[in-house]
């Protein structure tokens, strides 16, 4: 695939035209939002300045072609999180240095390539992210107590003087407990044919999955107008949750790292949400009418009164706004989160269904700051 | 004069009512973004237009909803508001059928019995446009989903 005018040119390499990258598309499937995926381009320049921020890091490169002309590219690579908790520092890349790097072109046109792979001068790597890199950064951690609170109730948040908050979900979309279904950490199946396990779609809404799977998550609201990952989808983000729990004021607030970092709010004195968020047929919201009570060490949340404005899970399983879910909170030790919720949505589903997976605590840390609205240029 | 009073009296009166309507109407179009539609994929308001030929087109809008069993709606709210009496969509294909009467520009019923298909159907503004027909009358339509939340 040619690159945009006037940059095709023979700096910039537009070789390796792999018509067809299915596999390395659906890894990536929020680049697909932006970026076509389907056939990958090179360039070559020197950098202009490297903007180190979330959602994600962009390093700029002059790029001259053969008639003279320079031009500024923008590369867009993972988060500074993800690229942080992998050990690299800005510093790795400075204004003047040579790179290479090669990807997917910006669907619109303009001189934006998000870089599948970034080499320096010299060919090293830059910039890599290990998957794996913050499962062992917890890994042997010593076990320890689920920390309480005077009245012998579970602490949801950091305990006094700490800081932390829950991240590392085990599960990255909404599976059906007891179904096997491979996915990848956006929720794209590794087998289109899969799709009836995940869940017990009525049949519009498994033809919907499947095209949303297809198209590779394309249409994903998260992605393309930075709207809340409600619903369990809060629970499938990299970038962590926090809880707040005001004990004297019976509420608890949710506090969302990823997306465009967001909150929810959760009364604990079975109050009704009143006004703005009042939750009710009439009112929908994303975050929808949330009520709570503790049931042992096990905090309930009943919750109705979404719209259908989001996807509630990673993957694009739909919903209606008949939608209501059961959520079960329980910390069963310091370090761990175990989360089930239960579907019961008349309008997309055959019956109620429940998915669980357990969450991690990163200690030292508070919830980064991200904005998907931050996504320069 | 008693007279003349009385006509005013009932012109203010339909001049109220209209005005009530067309209020209630154009509120209900304000809300319509608070119940936007990602999910199913008829759900929703959309507005276009149909008729006989490109020259000879009636306005046209259509508010949709899905209870998990059947869609139901209507048909240009307001004074000429008309109920869908059936409509179905084939998520195979992503293929529409409808039946529903009408009321065209001057005024006559016309049972629009109507196929379509979507197109960009992971937009929030996608679209139905397709065929209709009622006995020897037929024609094309053409909706959009309106945008939203």
């Amino acid at each position: 695939m040619p690159l945009p005018a006037p940059v095709g040119l023979p700096r910039l390499l537009p070789c390796l035209l792999l018509a067809a990258l299915p596999l390395a598309a659906q890894a990536h499937h929020p680049i697909g939002a932006k970026f076509n995926t389907t056939a990958t381009n090179t360039l070559e320049g020197i950098v202009s300045a490297v903007d180190w921020a979330n959602p994600h890091v962009h390093v700029y490169v002059n790029v001259s072609g053969a008639d003279g002309n320079v031009v500024n590219w923008a590369l867009e690579l993972p988060s500074r999180v993800e690229l942080e908790s992998s050990g690299w520092r800005p510093e790795a890349l400075v204004p003047g240095a040579r790179v290479s790097a090669s990807g997917w072109t910006a669907l619109n046109g303009t001189h934006q390539l998000w870089a599948e792979a970034l080499t320096d001068s010299k060919g090293a790597k830059l910039f890599t992210v290990a998957d794996d890199a913050m499962s062992k950064k917890l890994a042997g951690r010593p076990a320890a107590a689920t920390p309480r609170w005077p009245d012998g109730l579970p602490r949801l948040g950091p305990p006094p003087g700490e800081t932390g908050y829950w991240t590392l979900p085990s599960r990255s979309a909404l599976i059906e407990d007891g179904q096997q279904v491979a996915m990848d950490a956006y929720g794209v199946l590794a087998n289109l044919a899969d799709a009836a396990k995940v869940a017990p779609l009525q049949d519009w809404a498994l033809d919907l999955y499947r095209f949303r799977q297809s198209n590779t998550l394309r249409d994903d609201p998260m992605f393309l107008y930075c709207v809340p990952p409600a619903g369990p989808r809060q629970f499938q983000q990299l970038f962590g949750v926090q809880f707040v729990e005001q004990k004297e004021r019976q509420r608890i607030f949710l506090l969302v790292a990823g997306g465009n970092g967001n909150w929810r709010m959760i009364y604990t004195d079975q109050r009704d949400q009143v006004g703005q968020i009042s939750g009710t047929d009439d009112n929908p919201l994303f975050y929808g009418n949330n009520s709570a009570q503790w049931e042992g060490d096990t905090l309930v949340v009943e919750s109705s009164g979404f719209n259908e404005g989001f996807w509630f899970s990673n993957g694009g399983l739909p919903h209606t706004k008949q939608l209501k879910l059961t959520e079960r909170f329980t910390r069963t030790d310091k370090n761990t989160l175990h989360y089930q919720v239960t579907v019961s949505d008349p309008g997309a589903y055959t019956r109620p269904w429940t998915s669980s997976w357990d969450l991690q605590w990163l200690p030292g840390e508070e919830l980064p700051e991200y904005y998907c609205q931050d996504n320069r240029p | 004069m008693k007279n003349i009073v009385m006509k005013s009296t009932i012109m203010k009166s339909i001049a109220m009512k209209r005005a009530i309507t067309t209020f209630a109407f154009l509120l209900g179009l304000a809300s319509a973004p608070a119940f936007s539609q990602q999910a199913y994929p008829l759900s929703g308001t959309w507005q276009g237009d149909w008729g006989v030929n490109d020259k000879d087109r009636n306005f046209l809008t259509l508010v949709m909803d899905w209870d998990g069993k059947a869609v139901s709606g209507s048909a240009n709210p307001g004074p000429d508001s008309t109920q869908i009496e059936h409509m179905t969509l084939n998520s195979a294909n992503w293929t529409v059928a409808i039946d529903m009467p009408l009321k065209d520009a001057k005024g006559q019923t016309v049972q629009f019995k109507g196929e379509g298909a979507i197109a960009d159907l992971g937009s929030q503004t996608r679209s139905i446009s397709g065929t209709w027909s009622d006995g020897a009358r037929k024609g094309t339509f053409t909706l959009t989903r309106q945008s939203g939340g």
